[in-house]
């Protein structure tokens, strides 16, 4: 298993600042088990400035990494630093992280305006109101800021939870699947907010389990399969990798045995299995075999009944991966 | 002053505790005594007396089920329910010493139960010996004693909760196995009990006779057995939540 790191055109303009101040969040040699199970194992990268993706299956480790980053895991060998401090037992580095976890909860009873003013009174901000209506402003909660989180929909208790993170201005983000339950509408006004406050220069981690969420957001990507930063680099990369890997379908046509035969002179398909259940096909290039199958068939004479692919599942997609 | 850290903090446990549906049920409960002692003074027995009736209600209903019950929810639940929801990460995530976050939040739990309790006692004390004339002091004196034993329990049961996921079992299981059962068969465990101490304050403060109350312990052995409690329980849960680690077992 090899870690493959591509070329990270993903750091921008800001990218000297963040040098001169140090990398915002690094971690080195880190693993985290738990009894005899391994989450995390040997994970080693640095964050910069602008939007990274923490993209896995998940049971991946993802999560476990974000809790070691927020401070609440203790890595089980490794360090894991946060502005330049080690995260574990030093409440003291919450002063420059924002943390929005995953788990929906929000203290119900409280409204967004008093959720945030809580997160700034306990951040000690000279002035918490304004600090407070800062951050509601931010993420453009002004007209629900009085009504009760219990009340809001996902996409507001979402953006309340980050008007809580952001009241102390904190210049590292980290988000746990920040984009789940939400309806594409919502989607697009989070995906506008983040990139805006990445422009403003800040460090900002999304972890999510699904690739294209990331995309229009996140340069950089990193992904992690059974707790092992599998490969890292720019989100078109990542994307080329998982779409022009092989891929294996299931066909069922009214003549197969002729069909195999027509399809194994396609330059795009690298195999065929004749078998009960139909054919088993292997191509390396997805876009090909999908313009050619149906005129291959027509031509034929032949009539498709059925094309599904079997290996699809985005555990499949990650271990290819892995195993590049 | 409004603004400050633990103020905040224990605004947060106040609310959270009120708008638990555990609540409701502590307040049922702590009728209970109030409804008995109206029930009973109504018509005394011939020979009875009223304060010894009163002391054993005291004993076994106020100090041996209200009190610990009370403060086992109140005290669990101060860090179990943000734990279960998640929601300690809105606390936890802060640049805030966790030392501050354990003393508020025992204080916050200490108060709520003796918010509970004491009126309780204090009122069903004023009840069932109207008829006698040291009936202010006695009540007075045995509320003192579960106030101080409301936060004497918190603390504990503060440290239970942040050291086993089974807390509630964990709290009953020292009521129950240690201060009811063993407590009566080995002397030993007595300077080992809450409930001790409270009875004894009781006795003290209420200035009861000793036959009164069950209180087997000497009152400067109470107090000196008590603040050890309560500071090593603070310790070991401030130690706690400084190693406390949110995730999820794989």
């Amino acid at each position: 298993m090899s870690t493959q790191t591509l070329d990270r055109p993903g750091t921008g303009p800001a990218a000297p600042a963040a040098a001169a101040r140090g990398a915002a969040v690094e971690l080195r040699n880190v693993s985290r088990w738990y009894g005899n199970v391994v989450a995390v194992n040997d994970v080693s990268f640095t964050l910069g400035p602008g939007i990274t993706g923490l993209l896995g299956p998940n049971g991946a480790g993802k999560s476990t990494l974000l809790h070691m980053l927020a401070g609440f895991l203790a890595p089980s060998a490794g360090e894991v630093l946060v502005d330049g401090r080690a995260a574990w037992k030093n409440p003291e580095m919450y002063r420059s992280l924002g943390l929005v976890p995953e788990r929906e909860a929000v203290y119900p009873f409280l409204s967004g305006y008093e959720f945030a003013l809580m997160n700034a009174r306990l951040h000690g901000m000279p002035d918490p109101r304004q600090a407070a209506e800062r951050a509601i402003d931010i993420v453009d909660l002004r007209e629900a800021m009085h009504r009760r989180i219990g009340g809001y929909s996902k996409g507001m208790r979402q953006r309340a939870k980050i008007a809580g993170a952001l009241v102390h201005d904190p210049r590292i983000l980290l988000l746990d699947e920040p984009f789940n339950g939400m309806d594409p509408g919502q989607r697009m006004h989070m995906m506008e907010l983040l990139r805006g406050l990445a422009d403003q220069g800040r460090t900002i981690l999304i972890s999510s389990h699904i690739l294209e969420e990331l995309h229009h957001l996140a340069n950089n990507v990193l992904v992690v399969v059974a707790g092992r930063l599998a490969a890292s680099g720019h989100f078109r990369e990542i994307r080329r990798l998982m779409t022009d890997r092989p891929h294996t379908f299931t066909l069922r046509s009214s003549d197969d045995r002729r069909l195999a035969a027509v399809l194994m002179t396609d330059p795009s398909v690298k195999g065929v299995e004749l078998g009960a259940g139909g054919i088993t096909l292997h191509t390396n290039e997805r876009g090909g075999f999908a313009q050619h199958l149906p005129r291959a068939a027509r031509d034929a004479g032949i009539t498709l009944y059925e094309l599904r692919p079997t290996d699809e599942s985005l555990e499949s997609v990650f271990s290819y991966l892995v195993k590049r | 002053m409004r603004d400050s850290v633990e103020l905040t903090l224990a605004r947060l446990a106040f609310r959270q505790l009120a708008g638990s549906r555990r609540s409701l049920w502590v307040l049922a409960l702590a009728l209970l005594p109030v409804l008995l002692s109206l029930l009973f003074s109504g018509n005394p027995g011939p020979n009875d007396d009223v304060t010894e009736d009163y002391g054993e209600l005291y004993q076994a209903l106020i100090v041996g089920v209200l009190l610990p019950i009370v403060s086992l929810v109140v005290g669990t639940s101060v860090f179990g329910a943000e734990v279960d929801d998640g929601t300690i990460t809105y606390v936890l995530g802060k640049p805030v010493p966790r030392w501050r976050i354990v003393l508020t939040r025992v204080v916050v739990a200490g108060l709520a139960t003796a918010m509970v309790v004491a009126p309780s006692a204090y009122i069903s004390g004023v009840i069932a010996l109207r008829s006698q004339p040291s009936a202010p002091r006695v009540a007075l004196g045995m509320a003192g004693a579960v106030i101080a034993g409301s936060f004497l329990y918190c603390a504990l049961f503060v440290a239970i909760s942040l050291s086993t996921r089974r807390a509630l079992v964990a709290g009953l299981a020292y009521v129950v196995v240690w201060e009811s059962s063993l407590s009566n068969t080995f002397g030993g465990t007595r300077a080992l009990s809450v409930r001790q101490y409270t009875q004894t304050f009781a006795q003290s403060w209420a200035g009861l006779e000793a036959s009164v109350l069950n209180a087997r312990l000497e009152l400067g052995t109470a107090l000196t057995m008590a603040a050890v409690v309560a500071v090593l329980a603070t310790i070991h849960s401030i130690r706690r939540l400084q190693r406390f680690e949110i995730g999820e077992a794989v």
